[in-house]
């Protein structure tokens, strides 16, 4: 009996330490803007390009296992280079899934050809692209664009809200006729808490800007009015941070903020250890 | 209560709880930014490589040198080189293609997208910088309606690209003086400003269409104008150079 007892001990230690110590690592990258070369000037010069992105998104993998890597994008992967203007768009989004992007969200600069458009390209994308407040019903898009997905990683659930900033300031009028824009703030606590009876952990992947860029609230300003959301992936602001922002949502919660920068000339990461 | 009746709902009750998974707050996490270097070049041949490296052969043509630029040149606020060269081909531009007589110009500096280089500038370089499918527009309105846009243009704070238009703003955003083409506003006159689609129905915040009796949409792109006006320009030995020159003046307090 105790070398039985013994046995057990063993194998429940050894499980305890060949397990993963990690429940998700995140990779997150925002505002990419075709910017598929390594940059050749400007204050970026030398960083970046999509080759490269695509060896470090490997490298993770390999660290840590594919089970638990969970690839996002926040918008705005279109427009920025003569890429997009000769490919029509078409390029980024077979980089994306060559990268290996499993969510994104929509970025203004994803409507500069129009819906239409925008339809035809989302029709070959390989990850799933959220936004929750506006509704593209009676539009291509309704058919590629969900207002949240959940994902499932490891044992985790993980739910992934979308949301854009204001279409009507950022793009040619005839594209934003014809889809319907909700309040922000009370879809995205909609959905969440929705998705907070089933779901690990509750990602805002956000196109609003993380202090700077929609009239109708940045990520800072509407993080207070949150409920159930974990963390905000966001965009549109171009804003680099040294580190993550940690504010208090409406239930006095802690709430993450995050952003990328532009052009993949970095690429964020967030490990979790325990959910 | 019986114990029983009482064991069974603290049961029903730990069980229903457990059913509502409260999302995760106070995790662990660590996050950082791995900067993209040429650490990361090997492998040279990846499915991404192979994409990329086929789109690259089709872009070739793009390395066409279609003008030359007098210095290096980027769009600024209140009023940079950059700027005040793009709406004055806006202006050229408009007028050419519709045969108008053209009084000024607004863009977007939004729509202005690099800093052009020194020296060969090509088609890539072109494409870059005005890479939107905005169209240029003759905005035809009368001098009252003119003041009017002024006065609310003053007001936004917001200084864009401006041609044959000479502007102070206070600092408040008040409307101090405007000049068309070197005069004063005629509110009887009707006059022809050119621009974008982009600034008829509320891009950046301007609706043009607000002011003019009549747009006129030339269909014509952006990128497409400015690239006519430099093959005309390097044709003729031209080298496109501007400067600042107080068009767009914010006053001190």
């Amino acid at each position: 009996m105790k070398r039985f007892a013994f046995c057990s001990l063993l194998l429940v230690l050894a499980a305890v330490f060949t397990a993963s110590a990690q429940d998700l690592v995140i990779l997150h990258t925002n505002d990419t803007h075709s910017q598929i070369d390594v940059q050749k000037s400007g204050q970026y010069e030398g960083l970046g390009g999509v080759e490269r992105r695509y060896n470090i998104f490997q490298n993770v993998i390999g660290k840590y296992g594919k089970e638990i890597v969970l690839i996002l994008d926040a918008g705005d992967y279109s427009q920025g280079s003569p890429y997009f203007t000769e490919y029509n768009g078409d390029l980024e989004i077979k980089l994306m899934n060559a990268l290996g992007y499993e969510v994104a969200a929509l970025g203004n600069h994803e409507f500069d050809n129009g819906i239409q458009e925008l339809a035809r390209r989302l029709a070959d994308a390989d990850f799933q692209t959220v936004c929750c407040n506006y509704s593209f019903r009676g539009t291509p898009l309704a058919k590629y664009v969900k207002p949240y997905t959940v994902l499932v990683k490891g044992d985790k659930k993980i739910g992934i809200i979308g949301a854009t900033t204001d279409l009507e300031r950022v793009s040619d009028k005839g594209i934003v006729d014809g889809i319907r824009q909700f309040d922000a703030v009370k879809s995205i606590n909609k959905y969440a808490r929705k998705l907070a009876r089933k779901c690990d952990l509750i990602i805002l992947l956000s196109h609003r800007g993380y202090d700077t860029g929609t009239a109708s609230g940045t990520d800072m300003e509407i993080a207070g009015r949150l409920k159930n959301v974990d963390i905000i992936i966001g965009g549109h602001s171009h804003t680099f941070l040294d580190s993550a922002k940690e504010m208090e949502d409406a239930d006095g919660q802690r709430i993450v903020l995050v952003q990328d920068g532009w052009g993949g000339v970095n690429v964020g990461m967030m490990v979790i250890d325990k959910l | 209560m019986t114990r029983k009746t009482i064991m069974a709902v603290s049961v029903l009750a730990v069980l229903l709880s457990a059913g509502f998974t409260v999302s995760a707050q106070d995790f662990d996490y660590d996050w950082c930014i791995i900067p993209v270097t040429s650490e990361y070049d090997e492998p040279a041949e990846t499915p991404v490589s192979a994409i990329v490296s086929k789109a690259r052969k089709g872009m070739e043509y793009l390395n066409e040198v279609v003008a030359v630029s007098a210095k290096e040149m980027t769009a600024v606020r209140p009023e940079s080189d950059l700027s005040n060269l793009t709406a004055d081909i806006i202006a050229e531009m408009a007028g050419r293609i519709t045969g108008s007589t053209v009084d000024c110009a607004l863009y977007n500096m939004g729509g202005i997208r690099i800093t052009l280089p020194e020296g060969d500038i090509t088609l890539s370089d072109i494409v870059s910088c005005y890479p939107f499918k905005n169209t240029l527009v003759i905005a035809r309105m009368s001098g009252e309606s003119l003041l009017r846009f002024f006065a609310d243009f003053a007001a936004m704070k917001q200084p864009e690209a401006v041609s044959g238009i000479n502007i102070t703003v206070s600092q408040d955003g008040k409307l101090q003086s405007v000049l068309v083409q070197g005069k004063e506003i005629d509110p009887d006159e009707s006059y022809n400003m050119a621009s974008i689609s982009f600034l008829v129905s509320g891009g950046d915040g301007f609706f043009l269409e607000n002011y003019a009796d009549e747009i006129i949409d030339t269909g014509v792109q952006v990128k497409d104008a400015v690239l006519d006006y430099c093959r005309q320009a390097y044709k003729d030995g031209r080298i496109l150079d501007a400067d600042v020159e107080g068009r767009y003046v914010i006053e001190d307090k």
